[in-house]
């Protein structure tokens, strides 16, 4: 694709700032009433869906010299690509915003306008296969004393794949821990990569650096055939949304199944295999990542052109509109732990109001990063929960540190933490 | 660029440079109207800014009196972009505060940056519920309250009749106190006096866009709200199910035979004072907006099923605002005129029924879904405008008829927006086309509209339509208003920067 393609998209936008706001229908407060994080930090309209389709149609329509990408490099990657526009947006017309703002970060990598920080990141995961600076021989460091298959090594039915933070975060490696002790005490036949797990290469993709994401995708794609690999349970809804979609819009042949490992433990209750038995008497309230909930619904390729009216041909053409993003599941366990009382927040499940950590924001913009955290924060406060759950290792990154950084305090846990606790 | 330096320091002095952009980008997201350039002309602004307060607001005013550079004041759903240079945009995204509720008086006290859905929400809370309007509930309710006005609720609460008193920066910069908000500690609950009441100045059918100042507090009227505490709809985007009580809400459709039966029943029911929504719909709009994909919507309106069922459908909400026991009269009333009128209440179970009910029938309290107009073409526009008595708008839709039929528009004839407010006193038709975003179309829907106009002088029917463009073709025909137009807007304005050339063009060069 190229930004030229999306031609109709940027001429069909009419400005109507439905891509600034949650639906009107679920809006319940003014004060958490938006759906753009960046939007709600700089306030300009550039920082928002509708300003970046402005943006590419003046490049598209030569109103902009490619020489002012330079300049626009600030506000078309200060946005989190957490997709809250795209799914309002497809609530109205057959545009795809999302898709237009990944063009335009391609084509500032063309012309040499990537932030120097993703550009770092990128050499990383290049260099280490992981998009965190470490050495790939440590890759696999978490797992130790836990006596788990190497999937190279001996054959399993399921591939564990924990992902770059929760393989080298030390104040994430426990959920890793947790989650392949919580499998083998469920007689679940799983193995790991170890030092062979690379990068999904999500990062690359969301700097605009096609060529490095489409190299990442053939490396893991061959090497999960090469080891016959059938189904994947993933910690990271990052890692499950660019198996599940990402690499499927790229051309990539996945033959296996990618679950998150929330999906998977619902499995497991529904079938009685695991039992949450033990009381956490705790009010928590529960933050649906992106690329769990509306970034994580099925994807489905279509090629083709836009005709008269902007209509398909072919004409069928699936909108992902965020139906079918993955919402009930954590809910589900969530619910089945005795003692534990469930808020909801006013912006959730398809509205849910980004951490503030994606699109590559928190290395390049952490101020704007960690205020989007502190404004999640005090939504999660305002429901009056003790605890503020999450099962995406970035959401919980970014929410930690708002957290040690900001004023408003709140207990924080994973979701798999508080399966182990009621286990 | 035309804004110097030194302006561009001094606006940063009064805002903070935090509120202030000249970034390529920033400046882009402000510079798209629908029309091709060609057309209307638009420009780039110089700047964009984010005032905080009526402070700023009016230092920023003063500052573009001595300097003379333009400036206009956007909300969220605007297409007047520069189109001349050293032009600054005014953002009112921080100017987003509900100043207050007033329960016991029933009126809210806004700032230009509060939206439909958030004004909404925080009345809903209070049993309270203010007016919907049709442009989207992203719109900022001060700016459409002072612009057209009407929403959902306009047929049972009044045309315009929502707008109190206003902290208005004049263009030169004074600030003016309008209504009660003149006298000390009154508040904002009286437009009418005792201060001056210039409610006709700013309002009119299409507003001015900024050309007279900028409006920074309104009071806007509030009405009962027998519904829960928030907007009742459950399920995940587009599936939406709206759950309303069925002993204060009940959304009917009924069918006439013909558009003379349908304009009877409409005066019949408004005569009796009932419902709370009262409307006839195209039949494109059942389509358009329970589609979920553009395919979606074309699939649906090429199989005729519409064209066949849809045609002269009226949509009535009865409310039972004051106790369960007025929507059973009002019920009772609805049915009798029913049957008078040769009407069909097209029972709940009907297929035309189901495409609006449950996902779409809140839409007259929340409008959350007009935007689904767009989807057809991508984008709409009302090419002509009957607005006076019911009588009239179906003259005018009958006009309206005629003329589209000579144009490359998707054909959804005999069956334009028909509303009606203030129980039936006014009439309102809106008749729809829907082009595409590209030269060809939007010329043609220009041609049409100056068709329309044109057409309306002919007839002696109302001339919608009345933006800058079109004062001075329009006033000959109306005791030569334009020029009274000019004379305020050269008395208010005597720099030419607010919104230069809204309302009315005052030089020759734009």
């Amino acid at each position: 694709m190229s930004l030229e393609e999306y031609r109709r998209d940027t001429w069909d936008c009419v400005r109507c700032s439905h891509c600034k706001f949650i639906h009107p229908y679920r809006v319940r407060s003014l004060r958490f009433s938006k759906i753009c994080p960046s939007s709600a930090y700089y306030f300009f309209d550039g920082y928002s869906a509708q300003g970046r389709l402005d943006i590419a149609r003046g490049l598209i329509d030569k109103e902009l010299p490619e020489a002012s990408l330079n300049e626009l490099q600030q506000v078309i990657y200060a946005c989190t690509l957490c997709g809250g526009c795209d799914v309002m947006c497809k609530y109205y017309n057959d545009l795809d915003p999302l898709l237009v703002l990944e063009e335009l970060r391609v084509a500032c990598v063309h012309a040499g306008c990537i932030p120097a920080q993703l550009k770092e990141i990128i050499e990383s995961i290049r260099e280490n296969g992981n998009s965190l600076f470490q050495p790939r021989e440590k890759r696999g460091e978490w797992a130790t004393g836990l006596n788990l298959k190497d999937i190279a090594e001996s054959k399993a039915k399921v591939l564990y794949y924990p992902g770059c933070n929760y393989s080298y975060d030390p104040t994430l490696r426990e959920v890793s821990r947790l989650t392949a002790k919580i499998l083998t005490r469920a007689g679940v036949d799983f193995g790991i990569l170890k030092a062979r797990e690379m990068c999904c290469g999500t990062l690359a993709l969301q700097a605009g650096d096609r060529n490095s994401f489409k190299a990442l995708l053939d490396t893991n794609i061959s090497n999960f055939d090469r080891l016959g690999v059938r189904k994947i349970i993933t910690s990271c809804p990052i890692c499950y949304s660019t198996f599940k979609t990402d690499y499927k819009r790229y051309g990539g042949a996945m033959r296996c199944e990618v679950l998150h490992i929330t999906e998977f433990l619902v499995q497991l209750i529904m079938e009685g295999i695991l039992k949450l038995r033990n009381k956490v008497p705790l009010s928590v309230t529960y933050h649906d990542p992106c690329h769990l909930g509306r970034l994580g619904e099925p994807y489905k390729k279509w090629i083709g052109k836009r005709v008269k009216y902007g209509r398909y041909d072919p004409p069928i053409k699936e909108l992902r509109q965020g139906t079918y993003g993955i919402y009930e599941a954590p809910r589900t366990i969530l619910n089945t732990i005795k003692g534990l009382k469930l808020l909801e927040m006013e912006r959730s499940r398809e509205y849910s109001f980004c951490c503030g950590a994606g699109g590559g924001v928190k290395n390049t913009y952490p101020d704007f990063s960690r205020a989007t955290a502190q404004e999640r924060i005090e939504e999660a406060l305002a429901t009056g929960a003790e605890a503020l759950v999450t099962s995406c290792p970035w959401c919980e990154s970014n929410f930690k540190q708002a957290i040690q950084h900001g004023s408003k305090k709140m207990k924080l846990y994973s979701l798999l933490n508080l399966v182990n606790q009621a286990l | 660029m035309t804004l110097p330096k030194n302006v561009y320091k001094e606006i940063e002095g009064i805002l903070g440079p935090h509120n202030v952009s000249q970034n390529t980008g920033v400046l882009q997201a402000y510079s798209k109207q629908p029309f091709p350039p060609g057309l209307l002309g638009r420009k780039r602004p110089d700047a964009v800014v984010l005032p905080e307060s009526t402070c700023d607001v009016q230092a920023l005013v003063k500052l573009a009196n001595r300097y003379k550079f333009a400036y206009i004041p956007m909300g969220n759903y605007n297409w007047d972009v520069p189109r001349q240079d050293n032009t600054v945009i005014i953002d009112f995204k921080k100017m987003n505060k509900i100043v207050t509720i007033d329960e016991q008086n029933m009126y809210a006290v806004v700032e230009p940056g509060v939206t439909h859905a958030q004004l909404q929400a925080e009345c809903m809370k209070r049993n309270l519920i203010c007016n919907s309007t049709w442009g989207g509930s992203p719109c900022s309710v001060l700016a459409n309250t002072i612009f057209f006005g009407v929403g959902g609720l306009s047929y049972r609460f009044g045309y315009n009749r929502v707008l109190l008193s206003m902290e208005w920066i004049l263009p030169t910069g004074e600030i003016m106190k309008t209504g009660s908000l003149s006298a000390d500690g009154a508040g904002y609950f009286c437009p009418g006096g005792p201060g001056p009441d210039l409610r006709g100045l700013i309002r009119g059918f299409f507003g001015v866009s900024g050309g007279l100042g900028i409006i920074t507090k309104i009071g806007v009227k509030l009405m009962p709200w027998p519904g829960p505490a928030s907007f009742p709809v459950t399920g995940v985007a587009p599936n939406f199910a709206t759950t309303f009580s069925a002993d204060r809400f009940r959304f009917h459709l009924i069918r006439y035979p013909s558009l003379n039966e349908l304009i009877d029943a409409m005066y019949a029911i408004a005569e009796a004072e009932i419902g709370a929504v009262l409307q006839r719909f195209p039949s494109s709009w059942f389509q358009w907006a329970s589609a979920r994909s553009k395919e979606d919507f074309w699939r649906g309106w090429e199989s005729g099923y519409l064209q066949k069922v849809a045609r002269n459908v009226i949509v009535v909400w009865l409310v039972g605002f004051s106790s369960a026991r007025q929507l059973e009269y009002e019920e009772k009333v609805l049915q009798h005129i029913i049957k008078k009128t040769g009407g069909e209440d097209i029972p709940s179970s009907d297929k035309l029924y189901k495409m609006v009910d449950p996902a779409w029938i809140g839409e007259w309290f929340q409008c959350g879904g007009s935007g689904r107009i767009m989807r057809p073409a991508g984008t709409h526009m009302i090419a002509m405008i009957g607005f006076d008595s019911i009588d009239h708008a179906e003259k005018v839709a009958k006009r309206a008829d005629e003329i589209r039929k000579e144009f490359n528009f998707m054909d959804d004839a005999e069956n334009d927006w028909i509303c009606t407010y203030d129980f039936g006193w006014q009439g309102d038709a809106e008749c729809l086309i829907l082009p595409e975003q590209n030269e060809e179309d939007m010329q043609q829907a220009m041609e049409l509209a100056i068709k329309g106009l044109k057409a309306s002088l002919q007839d002696r029917t109302y001339t919608g339509l009345q933006i800058a463009e079109t004062h001075h073709m329009l006033g000959p025909a109306y005791g030569n208003y334009h020029e009274l137009l000019k004379k305020i807007k050269e008395v208010l304005d005597p720099n030419n920067v607010a919104n230069p050339p809204n309302p009315i063009k005052v030089d020759d060069s734009l």
